[in-house]
């Protein structure tokens, strides 16, 4: 597929040439037929994202994320304890590749058929740019929590996620724990970009998916080790949930072809 | 209006064709698929789909591989380069005949 940046320059032009040609009316309708094309050629893509295999992913990742916090509060000071939070951290990493795998597998091949996808120059780029962009995010981040992180990292050595609140939570406190949230919400916007004109209860989903991160910080003040947990819980339950009630639907609405008769 | 006229001759035929369109719309946005997808794509009936895709592949625009996912039978189609190049063709001719 063409760049659809340069393909909307095109448009332009050619709709400021016809308009001088005087002849609108005829481009509008051979755009019409160029955007149905379109269409068509888009469709295949949502099956990757309509039956809710990216949410459940995304949501188990989370659900582990908070274990890994919970596990080294709940369990007993031991060598295991970190052990057992390193094997949650390694299942967060695995969980999306794997849902993915499975929907894949599992879901969409016997109901829709086999597919699979041209990965061109522009998929190379995306996938450089963006790993481009979250390490330099993620050293931004480190360089500019490093001093709050060296106050910090006694406390969570001490049990930090159930000890209580100390303080009001800092400035960037705030400011990392909305914008987990609004990643996330963003996030959930692009998985559902497709079915959320559809399922119109997904709105739900992304107000509390944006909105209860701020909540969470008001009822239990504290630091970002300390709050992360249950915002991580919350999100991971509410991506999980959504991503469930879709492959319910998708399963209902998308039956396997019947034999067909000898 | 004769401008118009001529670029509508010189669309190809072969793609033109509303069913094939579809088909060959469908393929140029992936790699390769099997026959069950394409068939939920087009919702054509099989009967249909194998004509369409016998005239594609005697253009030389769809390449069709028999093969076996584990003892199940599977027909993968893709575009050839041919069939890209057509069909961006298509799309250039189909803007330049309005």
């Amino acid at each position: 597929m063409k760049n659809p940046i340069a393909q909307y320059i095109q448009f332009v032009r050619n709709i400021e040439r016809a308009k001088r040609e005087g002849r609108t009316g005829e481009l509008l309708k051979a755009a019409r037929e160029n955007a149905e094309l379109q269409k068509i050629m888009m469709r295949p893509r949502q099956y990757t994202v309509i039956n809710g295999a990216g949410e459940i992913g995304w949501g188990t990742a989370w659900l582990y994320f908070a274990s890994s916090s919970y596990a080294s509060v709940v369990l007993p000071a031991s060598p295991w304890r970190g052990h057992i939070g390193m094997f949650f951290l390694l299942c967060a990493c695995l969980a999306m590749p794997v849902c993915l795998w499975a929907s894949k597998k599992f879901v969409i091949q016997p109901r829709i058929g086999y597919v699979a996808f041209r990965r061109g120059k522009s998929w190379w780029t995306g996938i450089i740019v963006s790993m481009v962009v979250a390490a330099g995010i993620s050293i931004a981040l480190s360089l500019w929590l490093l001093p709050e992180m060296i106050h910090v990292a006694p406390l969570s050595a001490n049990h930090a996620v159930a000890a209580p609140a100390s303080g009001t939570p800092s400035r960037s406190d705030h400011l990392l724990i909305t914008g987990v949230g609004l990643m996330n919400a963003i996030l959930y916007l692009m998985f559902n970009a497709v079915s959320i004109k559809e399922h119109r209860w997904k709105w739900i989903c992304f107000v509390l998916i944006l909105v209860m991160p701020p909540v969470i910080i008001h009822l239990q003040p504290g630091n970002y080790l300390q709050m992360s947990p249950p915002v991580m819980l919350f999100q991971g339950s509410v991506y999980f949930l959504s991503g469930v009630i879709t492959l319910v639907w998708f399963l209902r609405h998308h039956q396997p072809p019947a034999p067909e008769a000898e | 209006m004769n401008e118009q006229l001529r670029a509508i001759s010189e669309l190809d035929r072969v793609i033109h064709e509303p069913g094939r369109l579809m088909i060959v719309a469908v393929l140029a946005a992936v790699k390769e698929c099997d026959f069950l997808f394409l068939r939920n794509e087009t919702e054509m009936n099989k009967g249909n789909l194998s004509s369409h895709l016998s005239k594609l592949e005697a253009a030389g625009y769809v390449e069709i591989e028999k093969t076996y996912r584990g003892k199940v039978p599977m027909t993968l189609l893709r575009l050839t380069r041919k069939g890209r190049i057509a069909f961006d063709e298509y799309r250039k001719g189909l803007f330049a005949a309005f």
